[in-house]
């Protein structure tokens, strides 16, 4: 029997390739690879500015004995370089800043405890992230006579201990110890907000079942931290322990306002400025400014190498 | 009256320079700013409106000062080249004799808030003080 069926040939549908778009014409493929650039070209242009050509100045004013004023130079090579690593009072600015890196450890710490903390449910999180936050956002001079009231004798740190029967009779920014340890409190109190909010934002960004999939596993807070939170907060880690190591060496503000450099608390930046502005060595302070930058950047090098930015994958 | 000591019978008296004038080296316009100042210096009146001496060599003594003519007081001119060369030697020592750090270290060093003795300290800044007299292009 003759099929009567009408089978309908289903052909397998070709598929039509889509016509390739006929290439652009030359001058969009220009237009799109010039925009980029045109959109760059303002922060390019202050970048360069107000940036790198200071920068390029101050290299070439460390290789000359300018004073700052006058119209001529006069090429020394690296006498000023020479002079900074011979002289030892120059050199011993930096044992000051061993304080400063030492508060910028605890200051990790207690950032990090504060934003695991706060990262949870707890009542009143709001209200302790402000109060954590709001030093930041004060000016560091206001910040510097706040706290000269604070240590002087019979000031409100002297006060507060007296409530709990605590009198010392200690002079705070007395003696080289205790003034750099109060001055590295005060710079811990102050950036310790930062450190917080970087913490917080890395740490919000993990995925909350996570959390949920760890405690059903029977996980405890500390083992949540060291297998969840810490590995997914690694690249923000690295960021701040290379900006406290910069910061704790170019500490400035605060001993400045504060001591203006007495008493031992002189950091590498404060010589720096006394050298520029009240010595007119312009030279021997260029050389000073890039000696500091090269330091940060060998510490950043060093950083990167034993802890690389690699992708870490939590899910 | 001029202070009432003598040298060699004569009394002497300070004269000091108001504001400098010049005409800058890179301006555009140098003859109207020498212009200027000879009109400052001769015709202004402006020695005369504040009871000061002209800088003009020929030009009489202020009214003010006719006791001092009649005393005979000699006017001295002080030179402050000796000055700026204290100043280099002050900026290329790093005492700084005009400055708060070095009482500031005394201070500390009084206290006990520095190692070190009074002798040691004024002898540093005294070593000092010699190498950049030295060194200092004179």
């Amino acid at each position: 029997m003759t099929d009567t069926t009408r089978r309908t040939v289903v052909t397998p549908a070709v598929p039509v390739a889509a016509p390739t778009p006929a290439p652009a014409p030359r001058h969009a493929r220009v237009w799109r690879g010039l925009t980029p650039w045109l959109f760059l070209l303002a922060p390019l242009a202050l970048l360069i500015t107000f940036t790198y050509a200071p920068i390029a100045n101050m290299l070439a004013y460390s290789f000359t004995d300018w004073d700052g004023v006058s119209p001529e130079l006069h090429y020394t090579g690296g006498h000023n370089y020479t002079e900074l690593f011979t002289r030892p009072e120059l050199f011993e600015v930096f044992f000051v800043s061993g304080y400063y890196l030492a508060a910028s450890a605890v200051q990790i710490v207690a950032a990090l405890y504060f934003a695991t903390v706060l990262s949870f449910d707890v009542r009143f999180r709001n209200f302790f992230k402000g109060v954590l936050f709001f030093p930041y956002l004060i000016n560091g001079v206001a910040i510097g006579f706040v706290f000269l009231y604070f240590f002087q004798d019979g000031g409100t740190l002297d006060s507060v201990l007296a409530l709990f029967g605590y009198d010392p009779d200690h002079a705070w920014l007395g003696t080289p110890v205790s003034a750099n340890t109060s001055l590295a409190g005060v710079s811990v109190w102050r950036y310790l907000g930062l450190n917080f909010v970087l913490f917080l934002g890395a740490i919000q960004s993990i995925p909350g079942e996570l959390y949920e999939a760890a405690e059903l596993d029977g996980a405890n807070r500390w083992q949540q931290f060291r297998h969840i939170i810490a590995p997914g907060i690694k690249p923000v880690l690295t960021l701040t322990v290379i900006l406290s190591v910069s910061g704790s060496l170019s500490a400035f503000e605060i001993p400045y306002i504060m001591t203006g450099g007495a008493t031992g608390t002189e950091t590498f930046v404060i010589q720096t400025v006394k050298l520029a502005f009240q010595f007119n060595k312009t030279g021997l302070a260029s050389a000073a400014a890039v000696v500091l930058l090269l330091i940060v950047l060998a510490v950043t090098w060093v950083q990167r190498r034993l802890v690389p930015d690699d992708k870490v994958d939590l899910v | 009256m001029p202070f009432p000591a003598q040298v060699d019978g004569t009394f002497c008296a300070v004269v000091g320079p108001d504001y400098n004038q010049a005409v800058n080296i890179h301006s555009p316009h140098k003859e109207a700013a020498r212009a200027w100042i000879d009109w400052f210096t001769d015709n202004s009146g402006y020695d005369k409106d504040n009871l000061a001496i002209s800088p003009l060599k020929d030009a009489p003594l202020p009214e003010v000062l006719k006791p001092y003519e009649e005393a005979g007081v000699k006017l001295i001119e002080l030179d402050d080249s000796a000055g700026a060369e204290e100043k280099l030697i002050d900026d290329q020592s790093e005492v700084g004799i005009y400055k708060p750090d070095y009482r500031q270290d005394l201070v500390d060093l009084a206290r006990g808030a520095r190692k070190g003795s009074l002798d040691g300290f004024l002898g540093d800044l005294g070593r000092k003080w010699a190498a950049a007299q030295k060194t200092v292009g004179s």
